[in-house]
């Protein structure tokens, strides 16, 4: 029987998202299958592997370390997701004005997401040095805002406020990049109309760019929430003692004794708590 | 020569070691009149008078950030006052008196450091001339005497206007090393590289071992394998130490020191303990103990998180039977 022309383009629709499917399927898929399955194992560094069912859940849900890098993790998230949205956005507001060197501006702000991670890291680390650092320099000696010196990124009251910061600085410019373009996109007209119905620059940001942004707002909160959750590098990198959930499932992995069923098993819950945020988020807050 | 439990297939034979001291401005504690860091008085009553915060400027420096040089500074005080992980049965013996009385000695002492969890790396405060005290090991020695060792640590490019960050000639002159603390007895502390010659159950093989390690003790090949690092590699053998050849290193990092301050350091390897040998017996559980970082973790709960010495032990101790257990 011939086949119809529909059926021909489902087969060579298949036929070409094959090799894409068969790479996802490789280094995404097949690893968090099998990360799902060891953390039902205790593993030896032998390589032996022993059955323990639910062990290391209950091992996880009874360590207070836990819950408190649950809670390290979403400070950072809120802190880092809003403050680089709004900053962005702000940033994406003043350079969509007309200015001179206006061009200039605008690549140089791109520069701090350029930067390579471990250079920045040290050169924060250098500014924040509680001897020989700037910033202890200019409050301590040259404003006489406080007599003692503090090791802000060393504290461990204040490291996650570092972090955070740092994380915006660095990535703000994403969003301001991705916000820019589109707002270069909206018509003027509708800011005329808007302004001959006597709508001032507050009513026209609430009425006219935030609901033509939105998309692209919501599309930006939802991959720094992913990229944020998941991030290890710059944290570890600047102040190893902000124990978010990556930096936790490394310490449980790679220090000490090694634990690898128990890093499983965090990086399990890790992935299921990052599952749960874009579900609610993309069902309740997006309503896509 | 060491003897393994099993006796007669296993030798180790010391080659190299470093050994850990408070290096102190000998000029500073001279000016205020002070004795030698020592003793648990001399130490904490230096790091008093030398701690001014307000002139930037530092009394000592322990490890209180939850890594291996924490464990390094804290053995050492431990050992002077007969604090142990194990007895010599192997029982474990960690929440003891003396370990309360090092614990809370120790967070005092780091009253007295720069703000915040430090590591090994603020010895650079030491050369920048802003501390009075460190604990470091026997590699330090390059980076007293050589300017362009030292530049690493003397970050002052940046910021010119900071003060205090040139390399210091006469640093290497004002500086001396207290290798031995004593309470209630004379505490030191270090690391040893042996060699381990493993019976091959072939004459050839164990003939070329043995052969090799003779070649490495002779005179000319110890002194020039020890010159890889001058003052960190450290002979095991005495007669080497005092050997002209020996202090003669291609850098003239030791005739920097001289030879009286050289035999003193090395000295220093005498009194060289650790928790994992009690009384002549090795127990591996303590480099259990080490690896999963218990003691770095308490001493950063105590020095930086305020918590009670008395509960950071028995939180150490119950730590310490889960990693024995395991």
């Amino acid at each position: 029987m011939p086949i119809s022309i529909e059926q021909k383009e489902a087969r060579l629709g298949w036929k070409l998202v094959a090799p894409s499917l068969g790479v996802i399927g490789l280094l995404i898929i097949y690893p968090i299958l099998y990360n799902l399955y060891l953390s039902f194992f205790d593993i030896k560094l032998t390589g032996e592997k022993f059955f323990i069912g639910l062990a290391n859940y209950e091992k996880l849900l009874e360590d207070t370390a836990f819950y408190g890098s649950v809670l390290t993790t979403i400070i950072f998230l809120i802190g880092t997701v809003v403050g680089s949205t709004v900053v962005g956005l702000f940033v994406a507001l003043l350079m969509n004005l007309q200015f001179p060197f206006r061009n200039v501006a605008r690549t140089i702000i791109l520069l701090p997401y350029f930067a390579p991670v471990i250079s920045v890291v040290f050169g924060w680390q250098f500014i924040f040095d509680p001897v020989n650092g700037i910033y202890n320099h200019i409050i301590v000696e040259v404003l006489h805002l406080t007599d003692q010196r503090h090791n802000l990124i060393g504290d461990p009251n204040t490291a996650l406020l570092v972090v955070i910061l740092f994380d915006i600085w660095k990535h703000f410019p994403i969003s301001y990049l991705l916000i820019i373009s589109k707002l270069q996109s909206i018509n003027r007209d509708q800011y005329e109309a808007a302004a001959i119905d006597g709508c001032g620059p507050v009513v026209r940001f609430f009425h006219v760019t935030l609901p033509e942004i939105y998309f692209v707002l919501g599309t930006l909160v939802i991959l720094r929430l992913i990229w944020n959750l998941n991030k290890f590098e710059e944290i570890f990198l600047l102040a190893p003692n902000v124990k978010t959930l990556p930096i936790f499932t490394y310490y449980a992995a790679f220090t000490g004794i090694i634990d690898q069923g128990f890093a499983a098993t965090v990086s399990v819950v890790q992935f299921l708590v990052l599952s749960f945020l874009i579900y609610f988020y993309v069902k309740k807050v997006l309503r896509w | 020569m060491v003897e393994s439990p099993d006796p007669g297939n296993y030798y180790g034979l010391p080659y190299h070691g470093w050994v850990q001291g408070i290096w102190y401005r000998a000029d500073w504690f001279k000016e205020a009149g002070l004795a030698p860091p020592n003793t648990w008085e001399t130490i904490l009553n230096a790091a008093k008078t030398f701690y001014k915060p307000e002139k930037n400027q530092y009394g000592i420096l322990v490890g209180t950030k939850a890594d291996n040089y924490a464990e390094q500074c804290f053995t050492h005080i431990a050992l002077s006052n007969k604090a142990a992980e194990f007895n010599s049965k192997g029982d474990l013996i960690f929440n003891s008196k003396e370990m309360l009385e090092t614990l809370e000695y120790y967070a005092e002492l780091a009253k007295y450091n720069p703000p915040g969890p430090q590591t090994w790396r603020a010895r650079d405060y030491y050369l920048q001339g802003k501390m009075a005290m460190f604990f470091y090991s026997t590699y330090i020695m390059d980076d007293l005497a050589l300017a362009e060792v030292a530049a690493g640590s003397l970050t002052n490019k940046n910021f010119p206007k900071l003060e205090g960050s040139t390399f210091d000639p006469k640093l290497v002159d004002n500086t001396r090393v207290a290798t031995t603390i004593t309470k209630d007895r004379p505490g030191g502390y270090g690391s040893m590289v042996a060699f381990a010659l493993v019976d091959q159950k072939n004459s050839a093989k164990n003939e070329a071992a043995q052969k090799l390690l003779a070649f490495m003790y002779e005179p000319s090949s110890y002194i020039t394998f020890l010159h890889m690092a001058p003052g960190g590699m450290n002979p095991m053998l005495r007669d080497i130490a005092g050997k002209p050849e020996y202090l003669n290193d291609p850098k003239g990092i030791f005739k920097r020191y001289g030879r009286e301050k050289i035999e003193e350091i090395i000295a220093g390897l005498d009194s060289m303990g650790s928790f994992t040998i009690v009384g002549g017996k090795t127990f591996p559980a303590s480099g259990k103990i080490f690896a999963k970082q218990i003691i770095p973790r308490m001493i950063y709960s105590v020095t930086i998180e305020g918590m009670d010495p008395k509960k950071a032990i028995v939180w150490a101790e119950k730590e310490m039977k889960k990693v024995i257990g395991e």
